[in-house]
């Protein structure tokens, strides 16, 4: 069972900031979701291969060439805001 | 007393024209802030990552080269970490099947440090933060760029032993051409970990200290935190497991951040890359396309009968090894010579002037000819000195000596003639040589300072016995 301090811990993690009503809707559909994987838990998995990809492929590689995608002004077209260049973020260290 | 343990990761920025999983430059940091990005790098929906083959044979290369089991089967992960230099809002990374596992490397004293992993990642973007201001910057040139992270067992114990570890891990690098390995352009960066104990008891609470970029603060941070934790210890005190920073300027480690409440990092199969299967023919290929590494070639030169010191001085520097090994090869003369003449004069104007030897314009034929001229006696060792720099700085000995009119006095006549005029000279001189044979020096110098340096101080010598006589 996801918990309110769960919730707290994910909203952390994630550097999100949902309402309380948000908080809970989210967390009860979260426990929606638990719940299948607590069935899924009760099946006999001993001897089963992990499967991390639907595809079984593999040695699949590019070789070491370069190619320019973007320019600066096309990079920092996503941006919510930009400054010579850069992206701007809010600041992450205390001191200047 | 307390013992120190130690260990370190180490990260390499890989030397790859194009970034880890895009093929965006890797070597955009020094270019204008995110003129090196993609859908990839960048994180935007829908994009795909795809392994650059050259990082991977790289990270496995380096891992053969510190004795690391390589699995059949290595595959990348997600670790998921919030951070304005990480767009994607994770980085990938390796967990589970790491390229290189349980490996080894040897230290001068003789103690084998045990590497626990080597594992390939991408580096974050660079995060530049102007002053009095209330945000930060971010350029993602950086970011997506191929490293390696190497891991060691916490079993240095000394700052000393980690400062040789750290060397010897660059020298392999360069040497592999894997890496530059140039903590001071970032692309060596360690963390330490370290924690003290009283002989025989269980390891302590280990506080990590973040990013170190040189060599000196390594070595500086772990003899700082000894002294730190010493006295937290011995006053009844417990060490917190935190993570600290170093300041350069103030020579001291600083709180970073505490380890409680540390990000769970949800690591999980990168789905979105297969994973690698490496044959013992990839493996084979990869060996032989291994150049040699710096112990190899110290155990070469020390059958050479090289001083030890100069064979290892040579031997850890990827540059001068290579110069030493293209003298050696067409050099008839005494290889000890070579090793004396870039461990002394060259290392010495090297250092004076703060550049390596790739950097300037001495080529291996032009040193072997300057040997080639004191071993025919064609010039004085000193003579040979007063034009190293010239002959650092592009010149052919040979050339310098026919236009400065430097070749030493072999004609009999000429030297006869200045050392008759020498004796005429002296006659006291020569009384007190007839009285004790060994004076002869006395003169010899004479003549020596007459000819400029130039005589043959062998004819020389000859000639006055043969006047005097
Ligand atoms: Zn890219």
């Amino acid at each position: 069972m996801i918990t309110d301090k769960d919730m707290q811990d994910l909203q952390k993690l994630a550097r999100l900031k949902v309402s309380d009503e948000e908080s809970h809707h989210l967390k009860d559909e979260l426990n929606k979701i638990m719940a299948y994987f607590e069935q899924i838990k009760d099946l006999d998995t001993d001897g089963i291969e992990e499967l991390a990809r639907p595809i079984d492929s593999f040695n699949i590689f590019r070789a070491d060439e370069q190619i320019i995608t973007y320019s600066q002004e096309e990079a920092l077209k996503i941006a919510v805001e930009a400054e010579d260049g850069f992206f701007k973020v809010p600041r992450t260290i205390d001191n200047d | 007393m307390y013992e120190t343990v130690i260990g370190l990761e180490v990260h390499l920025a890989l030397s790859t024209n194009s970034k880890m999983f895009c093929s965006c430059p890797a070597e955009s940091q020094k270019n204008e802030a995110n003129t090196a990005s993609c859908p990839v790098c960048l994180g935007l929906p829908g994009s795909l990552p795809t392994i650059n083959e050259h990082a991977v044979e790289k990270g496995i290369m380096f891992s053969l080269a510190l004795d690391c089991q390589v699995p059949k089967r290595t595959q990348f992960h997600r670790k998921h970490y919030y951070y304005p230099d990480q767009p994607k809002n994770y980085q990938i990374s390796q967990y589970d099947h790491p390229v290189g596992e349980h490996g080894k490397l040897s230290l001068s004293n003789g103690r084998q440090i045990g590497i626990t992993r080597c594992h390939l990642e991408e580096d974050a973007g660079r995060l530049v933060h102007p002053s009095y201001v209330d945000y930060s910057l971010v350029d993602v040139n950086r970011a997506g760029t191929a490293l390696i992270e190497m891991v060691t067992e916490p079993e240095i114990e000394s700052s000393d032993e980690a400062r040789e570890f750290l060397r010897k891990i660059r020298a392999i690098a360069q040497a592999l051409g894997i890496s530059d390995a140039n903590p001071e352009e970032g692309k060596m960066r360690a963390d330490v970990n370290i924690s003290l104990r009283k002989a025989g008891e269980e390891l302590g609470t280990k506080v990590e200290i973040k990013n170190l970029n040189s060599f000196k603060s390594v070595q500086r941070s772990i003899e700082f935190e000894i002294k730190r934790q010493t006295r937290i210890l011995e006053d009844g005190g417990k060490i917190r497991q935190d993570t600290m920073g170093w300041d350069d300027g103030g020579q001291k480690t600083y709180l970073m951040r505490t380890k409680e409440g540390e990000a769970d990092y949800s690591y999980m199969p990168e789905p979105d890359l297969p994973p690698l299967i490496i044959s013992q023919e990839q493996i084979k290929q990869i060996k032989a396309k291994t150049p040699e590494l710096p112990d190899s070639k110290l155990a070469r030169y020390l059958e050479l009968k090289i001083k030890e010191q100069d064979a290892k001085q040579i031997a850890i520097d990827l540059h001068i090894s290579k110069f030493f090994d293209e003298v050696s090869t067409s050099y008839s003369g005494n290889s000890q010579t070579i090793a004396n003449w870039l461990t002394g004069d060259i290392a010495g104007y090297l250092n004076n002037n703060q550049l390596k030897i790739q950097e300037t314009k001495l080529s291996p034929q032009n040193l072997r000819k300057l040997l080639e001229l004191i071993d025919s006696k064609t010039i004085s060792g000193k003579v040979a000195k007063d034009i190293l720099e010239d002959v650092i700085n592009g010149h052919d000995p040979a050339k310098l000596v026919e236009e400065r009119a430097l070749g030493q006095i072999s004609d009999n006549s000429a030297i006869i003639a200045i050392a008759q005029k020498v004796i005429d000279d002296n006659p006291e001189l020569v009384e007190r040589v007839r009285a004790n044979p060994k004076a002869i020096n006395a003169l010899l110098g004479l003549v020596m300072r007459e000819s400029k340096g130039k005589a043959n101080p062998e004819l020389v010598r000859k000639t006055l016995q043969d006047i005097l006589a």
